[in-house]
C-alpha cells in the first residue's frame, strides 16, 4: 500500500473500485500508524489501512515502539458495519500507555438512510438545537413526543447517529446527561 | 434491611436515609468565612457537613422540610471530602528533602504538593456538582458556555492540556474533570512510588490553593450564564467541606489552614470537621500570620449542643425520624410525655423496691412510708416552687417530689444520722432545709442507698435519658431504640405513650451495656487497653459514690472527674502511651473531658454517663474531682491479671477514700461559715 511498494498504487485504485469501506490490516513498519485512503471518485469507498507494531523489541532493532492494537467493529442497528474502534496499547518507560481513535466507515449523506425512525425523530431535535445536553435533548423529546426514553438508550442512539457522522458526539463517560451532541449536517 | 425502630442509628456512610437536623446557628456557617467543627464521635460532625453538600440538598427530605422550597437560595455549592478518601502516609516524607533544603522549606515544599493534590481533588468534585445542578435545573449554562469556559481554563492554566485524554480541539467540563482526576492520581503515583517529581510534568510551582481559586472563579462565573432575569442574581460560592481532619499530618493541615488565610476572592469556603484531636487551626506557613476569628469560625459541637440544649436537638431528631417512619408530616412528639419525668422516689419505689424479701429492707420502706405523714413531708412541693432553677439544669437533678412515692432517701439520710426536725410548720424553715439539705444529696443517698440494700439503681424518665446520652446523638438514639424495642408497639401508639419505668429501666441497662460491648468493634489500635480502662474506671467511679459506710459520700455530689497529672510518669514513652489510650477513649466519646487544663500535662475527665447502668455510677456521671495517679492508671490498661487489677483498683478506691475524707477548700470555707 505504500508508496515504497510496487503497484502501490495500482492495489489502492482496485481496492477504492469495489465501492465500500474496507479495513486493511498489516505489519512490516514495526509502527503503530493510522492511515485513512479516500478519493473523490469513488465516495463510497474508503480504506482505513491500520499497522500493528512489534508487539516486543528484536534484536538490534532501534525502534522503541512496542504494543498491539485492539479493534473493534461496530454495526448499526441494522447489522451493517458503520466504524471500528482501535484501542492502541503502547509500551513506554515501563509503563502500558492506551488511546483510543474511532474511525467512521461513511460519511453523510451515505449514511442518512441507515438512520432508524427514532434516530430521525432525535435528529429533529438536535437540529433544532445545533448543540445541547443530553439531559436537555431527553427533556425536548418527552415534550415534543410525550413519551419517556430512558438515557442509556438515548446515549446508545446518539451514539450511532454519532457513527454515521450526521452528529458530534462529546461523551461524558461518567454522566451521559452532561454529554454534549452537536448537529454535523451542513 | 428495614429499621426495626425509628431510633434505630447508623453511621451517616452505612445508612441510606439520611435524617439531617439543622442547629440554629446554621445559617452562619453559611456565610462566606470558612468554618472549623470540632466534636466527639457521634456529636453529628458528618451530617452536619453533608449537609451543606449539593445532593445531599437537593435529595435529602428530611433537610429540605427545613431549608425551604430552594435548597440554594443561599448561592453556594457544598462538595463534601473526606481525609481517609484521599490521604495516604505516603506523603509524609514526599517530595524528598533536596540538597541546601532546611526542615522549614522542606516542610512548605511539601505542604505546597499536599494542597495540589487537594486541589485536583476538590476541582473533580466541584465540576461533578455543577454538572448536577445543570440538570438539576439548578444551574442553566449551554454547551457554548460551557466550552468557552473550559478554553478560558485551560488558556490560563496551559499545563492542564498535558492530561486532557482526548485529541481534539474542544473541551468539555467532562474532559477537564477527567483531566483533574487523572493530575491527582498521578501525584498520588508519584507519592507511591517514591519518585522525584518532573519539573515539566506540567505541576505548577504556585503558592497553596491559588490554583483551585483562580479555576473555581472562571467556573462560578459559568454558574451565573443563562440563568433567567429573575433569578437571585447573588454570585455563586463553592463551600468545601472537608471530613475527619483529624486524619490529616500536623504539616497538612498547617498547608490547609494557609489555604484558608489566603482565599480572598469570595468564591470559596472552607467548612473543615475534625474530632477533638484537631492537630492546629491557626497555624499557617504564611510568616507572621496565623488564622483568627476573622478568617475562619471557630465552633466546637459540644458546646452548641450544651448551650443550645441538647434537649433540643434531640427532640428535634425524633420528630423528623418519627415522621419518617410513620410517612406522616404532622407529628408531634414529646419526650417528656413518653419517658415520664419521675422522681427519685417514684423510681426507687416502682423499681428498686419492688419484689423485696429482705427484712432491714421492709422495715426502712415501712419507716418511710410513716414518714409521709410527718408534717415536713405532707406536702412535697411545698416551699420547693421557684427552686428547679439553675441548680436544677445545672446538676440535671430529677423533679420535685410527688405525695405518690415514701420519701425513701430523706428518711435514709436521717437515717445516717442528718438530724431533722420532721414536725416544722414554717414553709420558708422547710423550704431551706429541703433545698440545703436533701435536693443536693439526693443521688448520692440514692446510690448508697441502693449499694446497702443491694437494690438496683433504677434508670428511668426523660431526665436520666437525657443525662446519660451524655450530649451525643448516637447514644439517645441507643437509649431510646432500646426503650422502643421493649414496649413493642407501632411508632404511632408509642409517640403517645407514657413508657413504663421499669421496661426503661431493662432498656436502657440493655443500651448501656451494648455501648460497653461495642468498644470491642471499634476500629482503633487500643482497644483492649480502652477496654480495661472503662473497666477500671466503671468500678472505680461506683465503688466511690456509693460507699455507704463513708458519710463523706453523702456530703456532695458525686465523686468521679479524674485527675490525671502525666508528668508522674517518668519515662517519656509511658506518657506518650497513656495520652494516646486517653485521646483514642475521648475520640470515641467513652471518656468526656471536664475541663480543659492549659496546663497540657494535666486532664481531668470522668467516663460517658451511659456506662452508669453497666457500672451503677450515677446517671449525672459525677461532678467531683478526685486525683488519679498516672502510672496506676497507665498500669491498669496494661495489666491482664485479673487479681492484680483488682489489688490496684481497690487500692486506688482506699486511696480516693482517705482524699474524700479530707476537706476541699471551698467545704472548709463553708464550715467555718455555719
Amino acid at each position: 500500500m505504500y508508496t515504497e511498494l510496487i503497484n502501490s498504487g495500482y492495489m489502492r485504485e482496485k481496492l477504492l473500485s469495489l465501492g465500500r469501506p474496507i479495513l486493511y490490516l498489516h505489519g512490516h513498519i514495526h509502527d503503530n500508524d493510522i492511515e485513512i485512503i479516500q478519493s473523490p471518485i469513488y465516495e463510497d469507498s474508503k480504506i482505513i489501512c491500520i499497522s500493528a507494531p512489534l508487539l516486543m523489541p528484536i534484536k538490534n532493532n532501534k525502534n522503541n515502539k512496542f504494543g498491539f492494537n485492539k479493534i473493534k467493529l461496530v454495526f448499526s442497528q441494522s447489522k451493517r458495519p458503520i466504524g471500528c474502534e482501535i484501542e492502541q496499547f503502547k509500551f513506554e518507560d515501563g509503563r502500558i500507555k492506551t488511546s483510543t481513535s474511532r474511525i467512521r466507515f461513511l460519511n453523510f449523506p451515505e449514511t442518512i438512510e441507515q438512520a432508524t425512525g427514532d434516530e430521525i425523530r432525535i435528529l429533529e431535535l438536535i437540529r433544532e438545537e445545533k448543540m445541547v445536553f443530553l439531559f436537555r435533548l431527553r427533556e425536548a423529546y418527552r415534550e415534543r413526543f410525550k413519551v419517556e426514553i430512558d438515557m442509556d438508550n438515548l446515549h446508545k442512539l446518539i451514539e450511532e447517529l454519532d457513527w454515521l457522522g450526521l452528529v458530534n458526539y462529546d461523551r461524558d463517560e461518567g454522566n451521559y446527561g452532561t454529554s454534549v451532541v452537536k448537529w454535523l449536517i451542513p | 434491611m428495614n429499621a426495626q425502630s425509628p431510633f434505630q442509628y447508623r453511621r451517616w456512610e452505612s445508612d441510606d436515609h439520611h435524617i439531617i437536623w439543622l442547629p440554629p446557628r446554621f445559617s452562619e456557617w453559611e456565610g462566606k468565612r470558612s468554618t472549623y467543627f470540632t466534636g466527639s464521635r457521634g456529636s453529628g460532625k458528618t451530617t452536619l457537613l453533608r449537609a451543606f453538600e449539593w445532593s445531599v440538598r437537593l435529595h435529602n427530605e428530611s433537610l429540605r422540610k427545613q431549608i425551604g422550597p430552594d435548597p440554594f437560595s443561599n448561592k453556594y455549592i457544598g462538595v463534601y471530602l473526606s481525609a481517609p478518601d484521599y490521604i495516604t502516609y505516603h506523603f509524609v516524607n514526599w517530595p524528598k528533602l533536596k540538597e541546601k533544603m532546611d526542615s522549614q522549606a522542606w516542610e512548605e515544599e511539601k505542604g505546597r504538593i499536599y494542597c495540589l493534590y487537594l486541589e485536583y481533588y476538590i476541582l473533580q468534585l466541584s465540576i461533578k456538582a455543577i454538572q448536577g445542578l445543570l440538570q438539576a435545573n439548578i444551574l442553566h449554562f449551554s454547551p457554548e458556555h460551557e466550552l468557552q469556559t473550559v478554553q478560558e481554563i485551560l488558556d490560563e492554566r496551559p499545563e492542564i492540556k498535558k492530561f486532557l485524554f482526548k485529541r481534539k480541539s474542544k473541551f468539555l467540563l467532562s474532559d477537564l474533570r477527567l483531566a483533574f482526576k487523572f493530575m491527582h492520581e498521578n501525584l498520588r503515583q508519584h507519592a507511591i512510588h517514591d519518585e522525584e517529581l518532573p519539573s515539566d510534568e506540567g505541576y505548577p510551582t504556585l503558592q497553596m490553593g491559588q490554583m483551585l481559586e483562580e479555576i473555581a472563579s472562571y467556573l462560578i462565573d459559568l454558574c451565573s450564564k443563562g440563568a433567567p432575569v429573575n433569578k437571585n442574581k447573588k454570585r455563586w460560592m463553592f463551600k468545601v467541606c472537608m471530613d475527619q481532619a483529624e486524619s490529616i499530618e500536623y504539616y497538612q493541615q498547617k498547608a490547609i489552614n494557609t489555604m484558608v488565610a489566603r482565599l480572598g476572592t469570595g468564591d470559596i469556603s472552607f467548612v473543615i470537621a475534625a474530632s477533638t484531636g484537631l492537630k492546629d487551626i491557626n497555624d499557617t506557613f504564611i510568616p507572621h500570620h496565623t488564622l483568627n476569628d476573622d478568617d475562619r469560625i471557630y465552633t466546637s459541637l459540644e458546646s452548641i449542643y450544651k448551650k443550645e440544649k441538647f434537649h433540643k436537638f434531640a427532640h428535634a431528631v425524633t420528630e423528623l425520624r418519627m415522621m419518617k417512619y410513620i410517612n406522616k408530616d404532622n407529628i408531634c412528639v414529646n419526650l417528656k410525655t413518653i419517658l415520664g419525668d419521675w422522681s427519685i422516689n417514684q423510681l426507687l419505689d416502682i423499681i428498686s423496691f419492688k419484689n423485696t424479701e429482705s427484712k432491714n429492707v421492709k422495715d426502712f420502706v415501712k419507716r418511710s412510708r410513716e414518714n409521709m405523714s410527718k408534717n415536713f413531708f405532707r406536702s412535697r412541693k411545698d416551699g420547693l416552687e421557684g427552686i428547679q432553677s439553675f441548680e436544677d439544669d445545672l446538676y440535671e437533678n430529677l423533679p420535685m417530689e410527688e405525695r405518690s412515692a415514701p420519701p425513701f432517701y430523706e428518711t435514709y439520710l436521717i437515717q445516717k444520722g442528718f438530724t431533722l426536725d420532721l414536725n416544722i410548720i414554717n414553709k420558708e424553715e422547710i423550704r431551706a432545709i429541703k433545698s440545703q439539705e436533701f435536693r443536693k444529696k439526693m443521688v448520692s443517698a440514692m446510690l448508697c442507698l441502693c449499694k446497702e440494700f443491694r437494690l438496683p439503681i433504677p434508670f428511668a424518665g426523660y431526665t436520666m435519658v437525657m443525662s446519660m446520652s451524655d450530649t451525643c446523638i448516637r447514644d439517645f438514639l441507643r437509649i431510646m431504640h432500646e426503650i422502643y424495642l421493649a414496649e413493642n408497639c407501632n411508632a404511632e401508639r408509642f409517640s403517645e405513650k407514657c413508657i413504663d419505668p421499669k421496661k426503661q429501666n431493662e432498656a436502657i441497662r440493655k443500651a448501656s451495656e451494648s455501648r460497653y460491648l461495642g468498644i470491642s468493634y471499634e476500629p482503633e489500635c487500643h482497644i483492649s487497653d480502652i477496654k480495661k480502662l472503662v473497666d477500671s474506671l466503671g468500678k472505680i467511679t461506683s465503688e466511690i459514690q456509693s460507699s455507704y459506710r463513708d458519710l463523706s459520700t453523702l456530703k456532695s455530689t458525686e465523686r468521679g472527674i479524674f485527675e490525671i497529672d502525666f508528668n508522674r510518669l517518668s519515662r517519656p514513652e509511658d506518657r506518650k502511651e497513656l495520652r494516646e489510650i486517653i485521646q483514642e477513649a475521648i475520640d470515641s466519646h467513652i471518656i468526656r473531658i471536664y475541663i480543659e487544663s492549659k496546663d497540657e500535662n494535666k486532664i481531668s475527665f470522668r467516663l460517658h454517663k451511659l456506662f452508669s447502668a453497666k457500672f451503677n455510677f450515677s446517671y449525672r456521671g459525677a461532678y467531683y474531682p478526685v486525683p488519679l495517679d498516672s502510672d496506676i492508671l497507665l498500669n491498669l490498661c496494661k495489666e491482664d491479671d485479673e487479681q492484680i487489677i483488682k489489688k490496684m483498683e481497690s487500692k486506688e478506691i482506699g486511696k480516693i477514700n482517705r482524699y474524700r475524707n479530707q476537706l476541699l477548700l471551698s467545704e472548709w470555707g463553708a464550715e467555718l461559715d455555719d
